[in-house]
């Protein structure tokens, strides 16, 4: 497992440490009941505090993705496919959001978009 | 979670400073930092800790008993105390000066001194007086760790070391409160040391606490705007902790991040600051309204 | 209790240096100046407290004891404990430089060993005024202290003939182990006592709360 964090990049060290988590998840990388380093040993090997990993921790609480268990650690949990996959959906809605803002910005129609995207995407296909 | 330190309504004065009714906890299990200007009043705050001075008024507990005299032996075989001055005997050799230290603690771990002083690279036989200011911090860290204290406190201990070993003492920092039960208070005005392993912070100015706050909730607390001063007027001016303004523009901080970002979002840059920019802002701005 | 056993460990442990340094001197002197032995047994003692508490009080190592797990009371009396073993090793110098100046035909007449418990007595009674002094003024005023007891004890060698002159009891005692007046003895010794005492409790009075 991999975790990187940039402290240069703007963003939240929690914030970055729970979007890299839950991208291993979510792609399989980390599956059902994996344990996770735990709150002190994640803070010692990225130095950074551990109110910061303690945070990222319970914000993938919230999400469902991992689960603790006191005395135990921290494990991810045994969601199922659908949920998975429910979240997963987000992320391409996320990002297709993105794109459409990205797209007004430069006066694009949906036509122009919509055309734009079949064509990547039967491009990738082959 | 409890607390590991607790200062209640302190006060002490001395001919030109003073620290006034400072009331504070550190917590337990944490890394606490203690910033503040030079002469802020740091020290003064330690060495009542460390029982070196007395409060005026007021009462300090450590690890929930009160800091009395009858008990103050029992507190400190539970406190490792590193401090940037030397306070060892300089003409002893380093050999000498643990042979002397180690009896006192019960909990001394031989195993775990060698660990450090190999670690440390600690000549056993070379004289204090003749060790670098790093060595020196080096070899209190190293009495500190291995008589299994469960509180450290630190007075300034990165000034006089080299980057390299700084980066090393702050991993060792974390390796130390590992375990749950261990707390570490740590001051400095070098607040790069703190960006990125405190987890609480606090900030004493001009023998005053300005906050003591988690670290983690400060970069949603404070922002920092830089912009043009057309911006700024009396009104907008008043918002601000502290400004520096120059012939291209203005930068200042300000202490409700809501509010601000409603109000410069479309007009300024906002930035998330730094602990030294708060440092500096504060400073800066106390010293304006005075 | 421990803890006042080290703190006297490390004493010795940092006078350990002196110590060497001054056999030497103090066989040298012995040897030349034999017929006064008896004053000899205050010098070490004396010298060694000077030190110890001087290198204590250099640089920032009063806040390395402070920094111990020992209550501030506990450094005072180690302290005033201190002055049994260095009592001890002064009046073993001076018996050792009897035997040396006694066989090398410097000395014939037996051990004048009441003067010479006399004068081991008189250490921890100087002490008494000096370690108030010494926790009073701290690192600034130390110095002309040391110079001045330094003095003191210069004059003691002369002082001492004169106390016994000037008290014919206490000479007689000397010279032959009789002492008529008992109650005067008791008063003498009850007096030696409360000074000490009193010293100690006036060191406290002065360190525990003393800033550092």
């Amino acid at each position: 497992m991999n975790i990187l964090i940039s402290s240069t990049s703007g963003e939240p060290i929690y914030a970055q440490i729970v979007g890299q988590v839950r991208q291993m998840i979510l792609q399989g990388e980390l599956v059902s009941g994996t344990p996770l380093p735990s709150i002190r040993l994640l803070a010692k090997d990225l130095q950074i505090s551990v109110i910061t990993t303690k945070r990222a921790y319970e914000e993938l609480e919230r999400e469902g993705l991992i689960n603790s268990v006191v005395g135990k650690g921290s494990f991810v949990s045994g969601a199922d496919q659908e949920y998975i996959r429910e979240q997963r959906l987000r992320i391409v809605e996320g990002k297709l959001k993105d794109i459409i803002d990205e797209s007004r910005l430069l006066g694009m129609e949906y036509a122009e978009l919509a055309e734009m995207l079949k064509l990547l995407y039967e491009e990738e296909q082959e | 979670m409890s607390d590991v330190i607790q200062l209640d309504h302190l006060t002490k004065s001395y001919d030109r400073f003073e620290l006034r009714d400072i009331s504070l906890t550190i917590k337990e299990g944490f890394i606490t930092g203690l910033i503040g200007p030079n002469g802020a009043g740091k020290t003064t705050l330690i060495k009542m800790m460390m029982g070196m001075v007395y409060p005026d008024q007021g009462s300090i507990s450590m690890f929930g008993q009160n800091n009395q005299l009858s008990q103050a032996a029992a507190i400190k075989e539970r406190i490792g105390y590193v401090s940037d001055e030397s306070i060892y005997y300089e003409h002893l050799t380093v050999k000498q000066m643990r042979a002397i230290i180690a009896p006192f603690y019960p909990r001394w771990d031989q195993d775990t001194y060698m660990k450090f002083q190999e670690l440390f690279k600690l000549p056993p036989g070379k004289k204090i007086k003749e060790l670098s200011k790093g060595m020196k911090i080096k070899f209190s860290l190293a009495i500190a760790l291995s008589h299994g204290a469960d509180l450290l406190i630190m007075d300034e201990p990165t000034s006089g070391l080299d980057p390299v070993f700084r980066r090393e003492m702050l991993e060792l920092l974390s390796e130390h409160i590992q375990d749950e039960k261990k707390s570490i208070l740590f001051s400095t005005h070098n607040t790069t040391d703190l960006d990125r392993i405190a987890d609480y912070i606090v900030f004493i100015n001009d023998g005053k606490i300005i906050f003591n706050e988690m670290k983690e909730s400060l970069g949603e607390q404070y922002l920092l705007i830089k912009g043009g001063k057309e911006l700024l007027d009396r009104d907008v001016r008043r918002w601000f902790v502290g400004i520096r303004e120059n012939g291209l523009g203005f930068e200042g901080l300000i202490s409700n991040r809501a509010e601000g970002e409603r109000y410069f979002k479309d007009t300024a840059i906002c930035e998330t600051p730094t602990l030294e920019e708060i440092m500096y802002y504060t400073v800066k701005g106390s010293e304006a309204h005075v | 209790m421990y803890s006042s056993l080290h703190l006297i460990r490390k004493d010795f442990m940092l006078t350990r240096k002196f110590l060497l340094l001054m056999v030497p001197y103090y066989l040298l002197m012995g040897y030349l100046n034999a017929e006064a032995y008896t004053v000899f047994s205050l010098f070490p003692a004396l010298l060694l407290l000077i030190n110890s508490c001087t290198i204590d009080m250099q640089h920032h190592n009063q806040k390395f004891l402070v920094t111990l797990p020992v209550p501030r009371q506990r450094l005072i009396l180690a302290k005033y404990l201190m002055l049994i073993p260095f009592s001890l090793f002064s009046l073993i110098c001076t018996l050792v430089l009897y035997v040396f100046a006694f066989k090398i035909g410097k000395l014939d007449a037996p051990l004048r060993w009441r003067e010479l418990g006399l004068t081991t007595a008189i250490f921890p009674l100087i002490a008494s005024f000096y370690l108030p002094v010494y926790y009073w003024l701290g690192q600034k005023g130390m110095q002309i202290v040391n110079m001045v007891f330094m003095l003191l004890v210069m004059l003691n060698f002369s002082a001492l003939t004169s106390l016994s002159e000037s008290y014919p009891d206490l000479a007689l005692w000397i010279k032959s182990g009789k002492f008529d007046n008992a109650l005067l003895v008791v008063i003498g010794i009850l007096a030696y006592l409360v000074i000490i005492y009193g010293s100690y409790l006036l060191s406290l009075r002065i360190f525990v709360k003393k800033d550092i």
